[in-house]
């Protein structure tokens, strides 16, 4: 699904990424951890299509319906629209814009790139009523404007209600957990299980061992100066948690 | 101009009987020009009162059709002149003269000069009317229209009040309302002048003991609109809740004029003016906030937010405060941007390309005022007029 090949990128000249390799198949839940700075939100703003990141070499492939893209040649609205979706670290407010039509503009810009029947306002609220209940996520959150005067989770419960409405092929989740107390943690990591399918994938970006008990990863990779310097299994999260990142990093 | 000038100039618009009273009660003002502070910014060069030829003529009964707000009643002027056959008749008008107007504080003779002049001079007596439409049509050289208004203890009125001015024109209105005790107002606002047109206001609202004034406007139209407005809190617990928005294109110019006057302690006021200029407009945000010596415990907040679209666009922004009390929190500021790229590509990353998500922003960023008009016509008025007129213009990331 995706193949990242020797990916570097830098922002404002200082290169981030130094020769990234990763992938990703569908079904799979990858978890990437590292210390602060390692790269890790610069990755998932990459494969998102931020503009203020600039990749200098490398490749990203991505499949989509049978069909091999150049990640790098989209848009980031392109990129939305073809399947991938970031959660992000901090969820931007968008001061009157509600939640109801920035989230119907954004299911009906990919009903319209799929040729699909856009939703009417009547309908779309019945669909995204029922997506609300997989966050336990209250109806008036539905009509005020994006994430502004959300506490820490609500925002964090708005990112993975917005997964849900556009059932993503690939979803980067950077640092859902951050922020989160221990029942938010448990209802968002709930909520992220029931979207797993066989026919997506998700990468986690996160510090923390804690979500990973309710997310199962498949791989875990740890990224360190700007590349993945070790990938393992579940218990090499436990390994960091115990022993932390010294004995890895050099 | 020169007062000479401007003197010989007006004549025509004064009925000889006044002309007399007009000068001496206006020889001791300025004429408005640069120097005076409250003038600064706004181009005098607009106030010409030489008669001008006229040809575009309004069908008011058009007009009124697509302007009327539903569940309102309804007082049509025509420059200057009430309109009785297009007014409801719930709203009694009562004759005026010039003496009956706050003459002791008027600023210049241009203020006078409206109290004076043919346009009328009427009191607006409710009865029971409590939701009132005022249109001005403007289709004709130079106009003026005065009205007060007093809302009685602890009544609730709803005012709406539209200007629509064709080109080359020139009106002037002076309004003062008051809210006796616990009296409440709510004031909304809308202008369509065209390119040329000019339209200058001169409100004054006082407020008495918990009284609340609540206002919402929006401009948004290439014309030449000054509004001064002038609040005064003379009641413990009054409230002024001031909100405007500007929308502003070509050599459009939209210069607000405010004073709010904390006169008494307890007294609470609040602005928010905000605003998207494009082309070579021009946008004047002149608010003063005054707190008297013994207006203890005085609350007042007073911003002014505007976006640029164009580096040849401009805008003058004065957000001041004179603090005589000890014990009050007032905070005031401005902030001029363009659109923030993170916004727009928290967009972007939910399948939205970036024209969609900038259109988006940007109806966001007037709703923040529009959706304080309680009356869901007028909001829709708002909102439509702004798209209709929003739809023109390019948008990008404009980077300051």
């Amino acid at each position: 699904m995706l193949e990242i090949k020797d990916l570097h990128a830098s922002i404002d000249g200082k290169e981030i990424l130094k020769g990234i390799n990763l992938s990703v198949k569908p079904g799979e839940v990858h978890a990437i951890m590292g210390p602060n700075g390692s790269g890790k939100s610069t990755l998932s703003k990459i494969l998102a299509g931020h503009p203020s990141y600039e990749v200098d070499s490398g490749s990203v492939s991505y499949e989509v319906n049978f069909k091999n893209e150049d990640l790098l040649e989209l848009e980031a609205h392109e990129r939305a629209q073809k399947g991938i979706f970031l959660a992000f670290q901090y969820p931007i407010e968008l001061p009157g814009v509600s939640n109801f039509e920035f989230l119907k503009t954004s299911f009906n810009e990919i009903c319209k790139s799929q040729g699909v029947d856009e939703l009417d306002d009547e309908a779309f609220d019945k669909f995204v009523r029922e997506k609300m209940k997989i966050v336990e996520m209250r109806d008036e959150f539905l009509h005020r404007p994006v994430n502004q005067g959300f506490s820490g989770g609500e925002k964090k419960r708005n990112e993975i209600l917005q997964m849900a409405v556009l059932n993503p092929h690939l979803s980067i989740l950077d640092e859902t957990d951050s922020g989160l107390d221990i029942d938010a943690l448990r209802v968002i990591s709930e909520g992220v299980n029931k979207l797993k399918k066989s026919s997506n994938a998700i990468i986690l970006i996160t510090h923390y061992q804690r979500l990973l008990d309710y997310i199962k990863p498949d791989y875990v990779h740890v990224l360190s100066g700007g590349q993945i310097i070790r990938t393992g299994d579940s218990s090499l999260a436990k390994e960091l948690e115990d022993k932390g990142y010294d004995w890895i990093v050099s | 101009m020169k007062t000479e000038e401007f003197l010989e100039q007006i004549k025509s618009y004064i009925p000889a009987d006044q002309l007399g009273s007009f000068l001496s009660q206006s020889e001791a003002l300025p004429m408005p020009n640069r120097k005076l502070e409250s003038w600064k910014y706004f181009p005098t060069k607009f106030l010409n009162f030489e008669k001008q030829e006229q040809s575009t003529t309004l069908d008011l009964a058009k007009e009124l059709n697509r302007l009327k707000a539903p569940g309102m009643d309804v007082l049509v002027t025509r420059n200057g002149q009430v309109q009785t056959d297009l007014s409801t008749d719930k709203v009694k008008l009562k004759e005026l003269s010039a003496s009956d107007f706050q003459l002791e504080s008027m600023e210049t003779k241009l203020d006078v000069l409206s109290v004076y002049s043919e346009g009328q001079k009427l009191e607006l007596v409710m009865q029971d009317s409590k939701a009132l439409q005022i249109i001005h049509f403007i289709d004709s050289d130079k106009s003026f229209f005065n009205f007060k208004l007093n809302v009685d203890e602890a009544v609730e009125l709803e005012i709406y009040e539209n200007f629509v001015a064709v080109d080359k024109v020139q009106a002037h209105f002076v309004s003062e309302i008051e809210l006796k005790k616990e009296a409440k107002l709510k004031y909304y606002s809308q202008s369509e002048l065209s390119s040329s047109a000019q339209v200058y206001t001169h409100s004054s609202i006082g407020l008495s003991e918990a009284a609340l004034y609540k206002s919402v406007v929006s401009d948004t139209d290439p014309g030449k609109f000054r509004r001064k407005t002038k609040v005064n809190l003379n009641g413990e617990r009054a409230h002024a809740d001031m909100k405007a928005f500007y929308l502003l294109n070509e050599a459009a110019i939209v210069n607000h004029k405010i004073d709010v006057n904390h006169n008494v302690p307890n007294a609470t006021s609040e602005q928010l003016y905000k605003g998207i200029l494009d082309g070579e407009s021009k946008a004047i945000f002149d608010g003063m906030v005054y707190v008297a010596k013994q207006a203890m415990g005085t609350d007042s907040q007073q911003l002014n937010k505007s976006m640029l679209f164009a580096d040849s666009a401009e805008v003058i922004t004065r957000p001041q405060l004179e603090i005589y009390a000890d014990d009050v929190a007032c905070a005031h500021g401005a902030t001029l941007g363009g659109f923030n790229r993170d916004e727009v590509f928290y967009f972007q990353s939910r399948a939205i390309p970036e024209e969609v998500a900038l259109r988006m922003l940007a109806v966001g960023y007037a709703e923040e005022i529009f959706q304080e008009v309680e009356n869901k016509e007028i909001h829709k008025d708002f909102l439509d007029q702004f798209l209709d007129r929003f739809s023109q213009y390019k948008v990008d990331i404009h980077e300051l």
